[in-house]
C-alpha cells in the first residue's frame, strides 16, 4: 500500500512531466525529424519568452492575483527600446534600463491600486493592458520600428558556444525565481498570503507590500521577456505581445500552478511552457493549420483547469473523511 | 412514549478506524435528545449515518417502525429527517423566500410563482414569530437569523426529526435565546430533536434526555433530571471535572506590564486597565462585548482612535501586527483555521512564519532550513505537539494540536505578553486540559497572558484577575476572591 501511495503521489505531482514526455515520444514517432538536437534547441528558444514571462506570472498567481497586462507590457517594452535605440541612438544597455524602470513603475502603480484600493486584479490589469496597448500603437501611429543594432539582437539570436542566448537567459530567469521563492525567506510570504491572507496579516506580514512586490516582479519579468522577444524578431511592432498573457497563464496552469492561489513551483512554469512549445512545434511539423492550433490551445487550458479543480476536490474529500 | 428512531448495534468502519462501535440508541417521539462527547467520539459519524451520507457497516436502523440497512441523502430527507449544520448552507445573494423554497420552487406554468412563494414564507415567519421579510437577501441577515431561515427550510419539507449540529457555536447570546424559543415551539408541535453541543449548560436548559458518546460507543443515556454536569464530563472523558483546571500558584506581583488609558476605537470605548507582569488576566463578557476588538487594538490589527497604550510605563504606538510583535506582544486569534494557520502548508512553515526573518542569513536573506526545522522540533517537544514530522500539513491535525501550533508560532516571536483569544474553542476536554497546563507552564516561566474566553468555567478556572466588558465598555474588575458566575454575568450585562 505504501508503494502504491508513492507512485500515486509521484503521478499527482509530476503527472504533467509524464504528459510532456509522452507528447514528445508521440511526435517523435510521427515525425522522426522532431527528435533532433537542433529541433530541441529550436523548441527551447521558442519556450524562452513564454517561460520568462511565466516566472513573473507565477508570483502573482501564488498570491491569488492575475496580471493580464504582461502581453502588452512586452509590446510596450519593445517599442520603448526601439525608440530609444533607433530614433534617439541610445546605447542598448541604457535603453534596456529605461524599459525596466518604466515598466516596474507601472507595476508599482498596478500593485498599489490592487493592494490599497482593493480593486480586483483582473480589472486593474485589464485596464493597464489597454493603456499599454494604446501607448504602443500611439507612439508610432501603429507602424513597426526596425533596424535595431546588432549588439542588441545578440540577446535574441546570439549563441554562447552552441547554446542560444535566450535559453541561457531563460535558465537565469528560472533560477532567480527559484531563489526568491524557495531560498529567500520572503518567498514564504507569497505562499502564505495566497493560502490565507488573514493569517498572514496577523503573523506580522505586510500584505499590501508583498502584493505590490508581486506586480513589480511580474512587470520585471514581462520586460525581460519583451527584450528577448525584440532581440529575436529584430523588429518592434505594437502588436507582438498581443495574446501572450493567454499563453503565459496557460503555461502556468498547465504546469500545475493553482489559479486560486497558494500553490505553484518554478519548475511547473518551465514544464508548462515547454509543453506549449512542443505542441506548437510538433503541430507545425505535422502541418496542422494555425487556426486548429488555437482551438487546441483553448481546449488544453480548459482541461488543465478542470484537472486542477478535480484534484482540489479530491483533496477536500480526503480531509473530510479523516 | 413512542420510539421514532432506533439504532440497533450499528457500526461504521473506515479503513483503520472504527468510527461507530456497536451503537444502540433510541430516540423517542417528541423529545429533545442531547448528544455529547469529545471531538472524534463518533457524533458526526452517527449523524451522517442517519442522514444517509454514510452507510453503516453493520446493524439496523429502525425509523417509524420500518427497518433500514442504511439511508440515502434524498431518502432521509423524504422520510422527514432534517439537519441544521453549524456551517449554514445558504445562497447569500438569494432572498429568504428563494432560499427556503430552493429545492422545490412553486411554479406557474414555466414561470416562478413569486407571490405564492413569498406568501408562504411570510406565513412561516409569522408562525415562527420572526420579524424577517421574505424578500431580503439572506446575506444581509445576522448569523442567528440565517439559522432560522435554515430551520424554516427544514420545516417546509415537513421534517419529523431535526438534528441540530452545534447550532449555538456561532451565535450571540441574544440569538441563542431566539433559537431556544424555536426549539421549544418545535417540541410543542411534536417534532423530535437531536441536539449536539459542546456547551453543557445549554443541554441542561433544554434537553429531556442526554446520551454520552466516547470512542465511537454510546456510554450512557440518561434522563436530564438524574444527572449533572460533572457526571457528564466524567462520562465524556473518564475523569472528574476538578482535574480539568490544573492548579497554579497565586499571582501576587504588582508590577504593571501594559496599561491602557481611555483606549477608544474599533468599537470599544474609553478602556482603562492594566495587565500585571506574570498574571493571567481574563477578559470576560458576552459575545460582541468588544473583547476581541480590544485585543486587536493592542495587537495593531485595528486602528486606535484615541487613548494611550503604555508598555512598561512608556507610551507606544502600535499600528501593525509586526510593530506589536517587535514590542513583544503576540496574539493567538479567535479562529485558528481562518486567522491562525495556513492550513495547506506544513507545520514547520506555520511555526516559522512570523519569525522567518530571524531564521535567515544577513545579506541575501536566505532561509536557513536547519534552523527552521530545529525551531519546529523545539516547540514540538515543549508544547507536546503530536505530529510525526514537521512536514505534516496543518490541516491534517486535530483541533488541539492545531491550537498548540498557533501557540508555538506566537511564542516563537519571544513575546512578553501573549493575548489568547478563546484558547480552547472547539477542542475536546482532554486537549483543553493540555492547553491549560501549557498556559500555566508559560506563566511560571514569567509570561503574561491576556485571555479572552466565552466559557465561564474557563474564565474562573484560569484567571488571576478578571476584567469584564459590556457593549464596548469596561464594567468591572474582579480579583480572585470576588470570582463568581453570578457577579460576572451581572457585570457582563449591565451597561
Amino acid at each position: 500500500m505504501k508503494k502504491q501511495n508513492i507512485v500515486g503521489k509521484l503521478l499527482k505531482d509530476y503527472g504533467i512531466v509524464l504528459v510532456l514526455i509522452l507528447t514528445v515520444i508521440c511526435f517523435g514517432i510521427a515525425k522522426p525529424k522532431f527528435l533532433t538536437v537542433s529541433n530541441f534547441l529550436t523548441i527551447l528558444k521558442q519556450t524562452a519568452v513564454v517561460c520568462i514571462c511565466g516566472v513573473g506570472m507565477l508570483f502573482v498567481l501564488i498570491t491569488g492575483g492575475i496580471n493580464l497586462a504582461v502581453g502588452f507590457m512586452m509590446s510596450a517594452t519593445g517599442m520603448i527600446c526601439a525608440i530609444c535605440m533607433v530614433w534617439w541612438g541610445w546605447n542598448p544597455a541604457l535603453a534596456i534600463l529605461g524599459a525596466f524602470l518604466i515598466m516596474m513603475v507601472i507595476g508599482v502603480i498596478i500593485g498599489m491600486v490592487i493592494a490599497y484600493l482593493h480593486v480586483a486584479p483582473f480589472i486593474v490589469t485589464m485596464a493597464f493592458m489597454n493603456v499599454l496597448k494604446g501607448f504602443s500603437f500611439l507612439v508610432t501611429g501603429g507602424r513597426n520600428i526596425s533596424g535595431l543594432p546588432e549588439s542588441f539582437c545578440w540577446i535574441g539570436l546570439g549563441e554562447v558556444w552552441f547554446i542560444p542566448v535566450p535559453i541561457i537567459l531563460m535558465a537565469l530567469a528560472l533560477f532567480i525565481g527559484y531563489f526568491i521563492l524557495k531560498r529567500m525567506y520572503a518567498g514564504r510570504y507569497f505562499y502564505a498570503i495566497g493560502s490565507n491572507e488573514e493569517a498572514a496579516r496577523l503573523s506580522g506580514i505586510n500584505v499590501p507590500m508583498v502584493k505590490i512586490a508581486t506586480y513589480v516582479i511580474s512587470s520585471f519579468y514581462a520586460t525581460f521577456a519583451g527584450i528577448v522577444m525584440l532581440g529575436r524578431i529584430k523588429t518592434a511592432s505594437p502588436n507582438t505581445g498581443n495574446g501572450y498573457e493567454f499563453d503565459v497563464i496557460t503555461a502556468c496552469v498547465l504546469g500545475g500552478v493553482s489559479m486560486t492561489g497558494g500553490e505553484g513551483k518554478v519548475y511547473q512554469v518551465l514544464i508548462g511552457s515547454l509543453l506549449i512549445a512542443v505542441l506548437n512545434n510538433g503541430l507545425i511539423m505535422m502541418q496542422v493549420s494555425e487556426y486548429i492550433q488555437i482551438i487546441l490551445k483553448g481546449i488544453i487550458l480548459l482541461l488543465a483547469v478542470i484537472y486542477d479543480m478535480v484534484q482540489k476536490n479530491q483533496k477536500k474529500k480526503v480531509a473530510i473523511s479523516v | 412514549m413512542q420510539t421514532i428512531l432506533e439504532l440497533e448495534h450499528v457500526s461504521k468502519m473506515f479503513p483503520g478506524v472504527i468510527a461507530l462501535d456497536d451503537a444502540s440508541i433510541e430516540f423517542r417521539k417528541g423529545e429533545i435528545h442531547a448528544l455529547v462527547g469529545e471531538n472524534g467520539a463518533g457524533k458526526s459519524t452517527m449523524i451522517k449515518t442517519l442522514t444517509g451520507y454514510h452507510k453503516p457497516t453493520k446493524g439496523v436502523i429502525r425509523y417509524e417502525g420500518k427497518e433500514y440497512s442504511g439511508f440515502t441523502p434524498s431518502g432521509a430527507k423524504a422520510a422527514g429527517i432534517g439537519v441544521i449544520y453549524q456551517e449554514l448552507n445558504m445562497v447569500s445573494h438569494l432572498t429568504v423566500a428563494e432560499n427556503i423554497f430552493l429545492s422545490d420552487l412553486p411554479k406557474k406554468g414555466a414561470l416562478l410563482d413569486k407571490q405564492t412563494m413569498e406568501k408562504r414564507t411570510q406565513q412561516l415567519m409569522n408562525e415562527m414569530g420572526l420579524p424577517i421579510s421574505p424578500n431580503i437577501p439572506v446575506g444581509e441577515l445576522s448569523i442567528g437569523y440565517q439559522q432560522m431561515v435554515e430551520l424554516a427550510k427544514a420545516l417546509v419539507t415537513d421534517s419529523k426529526l431535526i438534528i441540530f449540529d452545534e447550532p449555538t457555536a456561532p451565535l450571540s447570546n441574544r440569538e441563542v435565546d431566539i433559537l431556544f424559543k424555536q426549539i421549544a415551539r418545535l417540541k410543542e408541535k411534536g417534532i423530535t430533536l437531536i441536539y449536539i453541543s459542546h456547551r453543557l449548560d445549554e443541554i441542561f436548559q433544554i434537553a429531556d434526555r442526554v446520551s454520552v458518546m466516547r470512542d465511537g460507543k454510546i456510554i450512557a443515556t440518561l434522563n436530564i433530571e438524574d444527572t449533572d454536569k460533572e457526571e457528564l464530563i466524567q462520562l465524556m472523558v473518564g475523569r472528574a471535572m476538578n482535574e480539568v483546571y490544573p492548579q497554579r500558584p497565586r499571582h501576587t506581583g504588582k508590577e504593571v506590564l501594559l496599561e491602557t488609558k481611555g483606549l477608544t476605537g474599533n468599537g470599544v470605548k474609553n478602556i482603562s486597565l492594566d495587565i500585571r507582569k506574570g498574571e493571567v488576566l481574563g477578559l470576560g463578557g458576552l459575545v460582541g462585548a468588544g473583547r476581541t476588538e480590544f485585543a486587536q487594538l493592542l495587537f495593531g490589527a485595528a486602528k486606535v482612535e484615541s487613548g494611550e497604550i503604555l508598555l512598561k510605563g512608556k507610551t507606544v504606538s502600535i499600528n501593525s501586527p509586526s510593530r506589536a510583535m517587535k514590542l513583544g506582544i503576540a496574539m493567538v486569534p479567535e479562529d485558528r483555521k481562518r486567522q491562525g494557520l495556513v492550513l495547506d502548508e506544513p507545520v514547520k512553515d506555520n511555526i516559522a512564519l512570523p519569525v522567518l526573518k530571524t531564521l535567515s542569513s544577513k545579506g541575501l536573506r536566505i532561509l536557513n532550513r536547519k534552523r527552521e526545522l530545529a525551531l519546529t522540533e523545539y516547540y514540538r517537544g515543549k508544547m507536546r505537539i503530536k505530529i510525526y514530522s514537521g512536514l505534516q500539513l496543518a490541516k491534517e491535525l486535530s483541533g488541539g494540536n492545531q491550537q498548540k501550533i498557533v501557540l508555538s508560532k506566537e511564542l516563537a516571536t519571544k513575546p512578553q505578553l501573549i493575548i489568547i483569544d478563546e484558547p480552547t474553542r472547539g477542542i475536546d476536554v482532554g486537549a483543553k486540559q493540555e492547553i491549560y497546563k501549557l498556559m500555566n507552564e508559560l506563566v511560571s516561566e514569567g509570561m503574561t497572558i491576556l485571555m479572552i474566553t466565552s466559557e465561564m468555567e474557563e474564565l474562573i478556572g484560569m484567571s488571576d484577575r478578571i476584567v469584564i466588558f459590556c457593549e464596548g465598555h469596561k464594567t468591572g474588575v474582579l480579583s480572585r476572591e470576588e470570582f463568581s458566575s453570578e457577579r460576572i454575568l451581572t457585570l457582563a450585562s449591565q451597561y
